[in-house]
């Protein structure tokens, strides 16, 4: 039950009877008494003509995921049984990080009709965003008195993450298909594998001829002119990247208004786009001391699609990373060698000892490559010395890119690679990095 | 907006988590049907021990109380004696003015009446039987009679005189008061406590016959089944077919003082100050009443990233470690020195200030070794100093190498 301004309002109005007739006949306890009766009385009565909150369907029309930073509407269709109309107010109770545009809704539904309700939703966090139900308050004719009830009616809106780094996809695919065209007439070595046979033409490197076709080539037109067929090369294909997201205490921490396992979630999303454009295999596992999330044997659309769903769940856990047994769930997605991409944290060498323990066993099967963001308000405050504290601050500021200075020496003594950048600059780099390798054939 | 209309039926209903007034009933019932049980209870008990309505107060008529004299009151109504309860002086001056002759039984423990209203209480009636007065009632009804003090209790004492209802009671028992008159005013003692101080004494003055009675336990519904007490009260207040039973309330007591507050604004005011305080509540139930419950949410831990740096920093800062802080500046503008300058990662010091050296001719070497190793800071002024000189260093060193 509720009751409205309205019935505050007559109640109020009870002060013209209260006076007159106390001025008049000098009855103003009785006056005030009956008032209040009348009142009470006349909402009573709204309260019983009210049509019921609970004779009602309730359908939900709703998108099932939606980009962080996009838009969608929610669609609530409410179908009234009562044989009065429903008059009220309807609450759809979000989650405020759903960025719901109005909660509250006001209706009128006539008897056995149905009214759509829309709502838009700009969530504004990663993750499920759902809805309990739904809260209706249904007035009275004269609007005095409401019955309420709250309607289960559960709604679900998975958030993904906004890969917001795709705008550098189309130069990094550029850059690729030139990897694949440069490298057509390669000399034969590591990362590189036979492509196809063809005729030389003046410049082709001579030690990429092949005898054997040539001759065979000859002998199929005897006496025509001798072709020399050289062979092509191609970057080699299916190689497989691992990326590995740590979800540990250290990922929590944000950088430019971003949590570091958003950048993370972000590379991730780029060098996979690139790497199965590549026709690279690509296995993603975040972890903390369990799996909190995984990806195998997808490929194309369908891998990044299965990425943005199995992260957008994911947020960081308040506990170390256990490195140590993060080298088996290595192992168990892949015997073959593989690049191993470990999104973390490089901060001192006393929080990264875990990482550093396990890098030489990864390094001696596979291809590691450390991709961490560094925060640029290190390297600003490293400059600011203005006054004391500022000076403190900077030195501060100094030892602690000295500390990552030295973690990143000791991760490339153990043969691993480093790729540090600033939120937005690291997802471009890590890709850059990826065909730097690929092209080098280190893959 | 509108869609078509559904037909009946053909979608389920959706289940409402509001409980139904029927099964919020049902889930309190235990507690319901034990509070209804306790009021009961209570209720009972409350008319069982005799407190349901009646007054309070000492020798009142409508007191069922130990203390009261209803049990007095209504066995002399069996007797046709027309008991009359009068709460104020105007009451019982309208009584006796209605049944001229009756007896006026009179006790003002509350000390209500001021002098003159006893004067005039005096005056209502010929016979007057008081209770336990105190100073001033005996000074307006029997001048001649004076307080003796409270004896101890009694077990019982014999009349001792020849008023009839006191022979007739024979003996008394109980605790009151005792009273003395003077000697030679004729006045009769019956019911000795000690020496020369009685419980009844009867006198007679100019406004008539006046009795005074100390005897709580003759009154009380405690102790009349005492002993004679009954004989002696229904003899003292049964002499005559009206009894006007007087005793003073609140009502009695005089205004004086200017006119109060309430006396001076119109009857309406509380009325509209009351309705003023239903408003309130109307409209708290109207802004209260949430319109379902709270949507509860998990946010994710926030961690500013710079906590580390600036905690550190404020950590020498408090320390005043100045020496160990101008070491990580020098560390850090020696690094990015040799990288400027083309030099190998693992290149000692002196290696980089030979370099910086000779890049920068104009300086002497002493100084290029004060700032980058030599110096030692003595104090936070010299420590920003230092800073100082290290950064116009680095930038002198990169303008001469990338010119």
């Amino acid at each position: 039950m509720a009751v409205s301004g309205r019935f505050v309002l007559l109640v109020a109005l009870g002060v013209v009877p209260v006076v007159l007739l106390g001025e008049a006949y000098r009855q103003a306890e009785l006056t005030l008494v009956l008032w209040l009766l009348l009142s009470v009385l006349i909402g009573i009565v709204d309260l019983i003509l009210a049509a019921s909150p609970r004779r009602l369907v309730i359908e939900r029309v709703l998108p099932n995921r939606v980009r962080l930073g996009e838009t969608v509407s929610s669609e609530l269709f409410i179908t009234n049984e009562n044989r009065r109309a429903l008059r009220g107010l309807v609450r759809d109770a979000w989650q405020p990080s759903a960025g719901a545009a109005a909660t509250r809704q006001s209706v009128t539904v006539p008897s056995y009709e149905r009214r759509m309700l829309r709502t838009t939703l700009t969530p504004f966090r990663r993750g499920d965003r759902r809805t309990a139900g739904i809260t209706v308050r249904s007035f009275g004719p004269l609007g005095l008195w409401a019955r309420q009830a709250t309607l289960a009616s559960p709604g679900r809106i998975r958030v993904l993450p906004p890969f917001n780094s795709r705008k550098h996809l189309p130069s990094r695919l550029a850059r690729l298909r030139e990897l694949d065209g440069a490298t057509s007439v390669q000399i034969r070595g590591q990362g590189t594998e036979f492509d196809s046979l063809r005729e030389y033409v003046r410049g082709d490197d001579v030690r990429s001829i092949d005898w054997r076709a040539t001759a065979r080539q000859g002998d199929a037109r005897a006496g025509h002119e001798q072709k020399l067929m050289i062979r092509t090369w191609r970057p080699e294909r299916d190689r497989r990247i691992v990326i590995v997201i740590d979800t540990g205490r250290t990922q929590a921490a944000r950088i430019d208004d971003e949590p570091r396992i958003d950048t993370s979630i972000e590379a991730s999303l780029l060098l996979a786009a690139l790497a199965t454009r590549a026709g690279d295999r690509i296995d993603l596992i975040a972890w903390d001391r369990r799996i909190r999330g995984r990806v195998t044997g997808a490929s194309g659309g369908e891998l990044l699609n299965r990425m943005v769903d199995t992260m957008a769940t994911v947020d960081p856990e308040l506990l170390e990373t256990d490195w140590s047994s993060m080298a088996a769930q290595v192992r168990a997605v892949t015997n073959q060698r593989a690049l191993v991409v470990l999104l973390t944290t490089i901060d001192t060498p006393a929080s990264a000892s875990g990482l550093l323990s396990v890098l030489p066993q990864l390094a001696q099967r596979h291809t590691v490559l450390v991709a961490a963001v560094s925060d640029p308000e290190i390297l600003r405050a490293v400059s600011e010395r203005g006054d004391r504290d500022e000076t403190y601050r900077a030195a501060s500021a100094e030892r602690s890119l000295l500390d990552m200075a030295r973690v990143t020496a000791a991760i490339t003594r153990l043969g691993g690679d480093v790729v540090t950048g600033s939120p937005s600059a690291l997802p471009p780099m890590l890709a850059d990095r990826y065909l730097a390798l690929k092209a080098a054939g280190r893959l | 907006m509108s869609a078509p209309p559904v037909e009946r039926g053909t979608a389920p209903r959706a289940e409402a988590t509001t409980p139904t007034l029927r099964g919020t009933a049902r889930r309190w019932r235990f507690w319901l049907i034990l509070a209804a049980v306790a009021v009961v209870g209570l209720l009972v008990v409350a008319v069982a021990s005799g407190t349901g309505g009646g007054s309070r107060a000492p020798y009142s008529i409508t007191n069922t109380a130990p203390e009261g004299s209803k049990a007095l009151a209504e066995v002399l109504r069996q007797q046709s004696v027309d008991v009359i309860q009068a709460d104020t002086l105007d009451e019982a001056r309208a009584a006796v003015k209605a049944a001229p002759g009756a007896t006026l039984a009179f006790a003002d423990p509350g000390g209500y009446l001021s002098d003159e209203r006893l004067d005039e209480a005096a005056e209502l009636a010929d016979r007057v039987v008081l209770f336990l007065p105190g100073f001033n009632e005996l000074r307006a009804f029997a001048p001649g009679v004076s307080a003796a003090g409270a004896p101890r209790e009694i077990d019982g004492v014999d009349a001792g005189c020849s008023l009839p209802a006191a022979v007739r009671a024979g003996t008394i028992i109980g605790g009151g008061r005792s009273y003395r008159a003077a000697v030679d005013s004729g006045a009769e003692l019956c019911f000795r406590s000690s020496d020369d101080a009685y419980y009844v004494v009867r006198t007679e003055t100019p406004n008539g016959t006046v009795t005074v009675l100390g005897a709580t336990d003759v009154l009380s519904n405690r102790g009349i089944t005492g002993a004679g007490n009954a004989a002696l009260a229904l003899s003292l207040l049964g002499e005559d077919d009206t009894l006007v039973w007087y005793v003073p309330t609140a009502y009695d007591v005089e205004a004086d003082g200017p006119a109060d507050i309430a006396s001076l604004t119109p009857d309406w005011v509380t009325p509209v100050l009351l309705l003023t305080v239903f408003t309130f509540l109307a409209a708290a139930i109207w802004r209260g009443r949430r319109l379902g419950a709270l949507v509860v949410e998990n946010l994710p831990v926030t961690v500013r990233s710079r906590e580390t740096m600036e905690g550190r920093a404020r950590l020498y800062a408090r320390a005043g470690a100045h020496t160990h802080a101008l070491d990580s500046l020098r560390i850090g503008t020696i690094t990015r020195l040799s990288s400027i300058l083309g030099l190998p990662r693992n290149a000692t010091v002196d290696e980089v200030i030979t370099s910086v050296a000779a890049v920068l001719p104009a300086r002497p070497l002493s100084d290029i070794q004060s700032v980058l190793v030599a110096a030692v800071p003595s104090n936070e002024a010299d420590l920003v100093s230092y800073s100082d000189r290290l950064l116009e260093l680095e930038s002198a060193v990169t303008r001469a190498v990338r010119p």
